[in-house]
């Protein structure tokens, strides 16, 4: 198990903050270092001190989630934002992935996949689970469907190589998992994401795996 | 002076009088008709600036009643459903207490989603975060969720933005005809296309029903129509808009929203 993630929480209901802590309490690697009313709350104290994992709130006063993400995404590069909200919408869903979160939760969520959510995404960078993946699908669709060449974008190459490693990626493979299954050195791997990142000009994985799904690389 | 001489001056005169008199009268019916017209203008100004209140008024109640149950209701209900989870590892087993807390869960759940329909109908979010195209969207998305009818969107990936009061009674409009269509036109299928250059903004509806939109169109212009019509004409109205209807290819009806000068200026 990984050691302890630091979790924030932003959510304008006091009573939702304190039921999410006391599901998480159970897990002995997470811990919630504090509580925010609303964005500017938030970018307040991770001023003094910042989390691994975010858990955020969309609809707050003063400052939205998605505003906040935004700001969170610009400033702190490693932390990762979870969204945990109401708003079931598709089009919410790829708005806010698009500009940073790195996963997208409902309120109504298990316990267990909220706690699955903060571990995977501060293990891999990112979680998605189905209704993710679905609205990410759509998107790329309808958009394959309209206005987008299947092109290779300014004439992006890949070798066979980061082929292989970008398909991996978007399975939700580890540097180690991958490593693994195509028998190279976890460094080489590393180079290897590095490159991709490079040359897609995603800014970290999860822009890497919407440019994969974007240009058809993931059926 | 003779007698001709008197007559002839006499019928001058009161030939002159007449005309004069006709004159005025003439003008002075002008005048009251100017009049008129005039307070007719500023009546029917008072009645558009009446029912554009009345609509902002009931967008706001909406908005409100929207917010209070997505937010707060909403919010109570997830905590309700937590508190579910943390009984869990409390149940004694053997009389089937695992599945009625699984019950119970699962109808938490039933609700939270009915609660989301409810204030999505009432007040769509998406528009003020994501604008108009993609508000239409998920409008489609959510009644794909609910309804029989299937409800396809298309947009031409234009991202002018649209005026905030003319995107709410654009949503409005469209949502009206939808409701429209799943009364009265039996269709199965509806295709909602968005297109928009920079001065003007298309949005067509068409669905493959039995084309008796067309008909109950003729009908309530008519009589005293349809409060769903009504709602169109009035909202098109406010926003300087058009709406044209077509029969369909396929034997439904088409129809056109047609708004100039849509941007935020």
């Amino acid at each position: 198990m990984a050691n302890n993630i630091k979790v924030a929480i932003a959510d304008d209901h006091k009573i939702f903050r304190s039921g999410v802590i006391n599901t998480l309490t159970p897990y002995e690697n997470i811990s919630v270092i504090f509580e925010a009313d609303d964005g500017v709350h938030l970018l307040q104290l991770m001023e003094t001190q910042q989390p691994d994992v975010i858990l955020m709130d969309l609809k707050m006063p003063n400052m939205d989630g998605i505003e906040a993400t935004k700001r969170v995404r610009e400033k702190y590069t490693h932390v990762k934002v979870i969204v945990l909200t109401m708003y079931e919408d598709d089009n919410f869903i790829v708005h806010l992935i698009e500009n940073g979160a790195n996963a997208y939760l409902l309120k109504n969520a298990e316990p267990g996949e909220i706690y699955e959510a903060i571990c995977t995404s501060h293990e891999k960078g990112f979680y998605f689970n189905e209704n993710v993946n679905l609205a990410l699908l759509k998107k790329v669709m309808v958009k394959n469907k309209q206005h987008f060449k299947p092109t290779f974008k300014n004439e992006i190459q890949f070798t066979d190589r980061e082929m292989e490693v970008l398909k991996l990626i978007c399975n939700e493979c580890t540097t180690q998992e991958i490593s693994e299954k195509i028998f190279l050195s976890p460094r080489t791997v590393e180079g290897l994401r590095q490159k991709l990142l490079e040359k897609t000009g995603a800014k970290n994985i999860v822009g890497l795996v919407i440019y994969a799904f974007r240009n058809g690389f993931m059926e | 002076m003779n007698t001709s001489e008197i007559i002839i001056i006499g019928t001058a005169v009161m030939l002159t009088l007449g005309i004069l008199v006709v004159v005025l009268v003439i003008f002075q019916q002008k005048e009251v008709i100017q009049h008129k017209l005039v307070l007719r203008d500023k009546d029917l100004i008072l009645q558009q600036e009446r029912l554009v209140a009345i609509l902002q008024g009931q967008e706001l109640e909406r908005k409100r009643i929207a917010e209070d149950l997505h937010d707060e209701v909403g919010a109570q209900l997830s905590v309700l459903k937590l508190n579910l989870n943390q009984l869990q590892p409390l149940l004694k087993t053997g009389h089937n207490e695992q599945e009625q807390l699984k019950e119970t869960k699962d109808f938490t759940d039933t609700i939270i989603q009915q609660l989301r329909f409810i204030s999505q109908s009432l007040h769509p979010q998406a528009l003020e975060n994501l604008g108009l195209s993609q508000a239409l969207d998920s409008f489609c998305n959510l009644m794909n969720k609910n309804k029989t009818v299937l409800v396809d969107y298309k947009d031409d990936g234009n991202q002018y933005p649209v005026e905030k009061e003319k995107a709410l009674n654009i949503y409005r409009i469209v949502q009206e005809l939808i409701n429209n269509i799943l009364k009265h036109a039996q269709a199965t299928h509806v295709q909602i296309t968005y297109n928009s250059s920079p001065s003007v903004l298309n949005i067509t509806v068409e669905d493959n029903g039995n084309g008796q939109l067309l008909q109950s169109l003729d009908i309530s212009r008519k009589k005293t129509g349809s409060l769903g019509l009504k709602n169109i004409e009035s909202r098109l109205n406010i926003i300087g808009g058009t709406i044209r209807y077509l029969p369909g290819s396929t034997g439904g009806t088409i129809a056109e929203i047609r708004v100039e000068n849509y941007q935020t200026a």
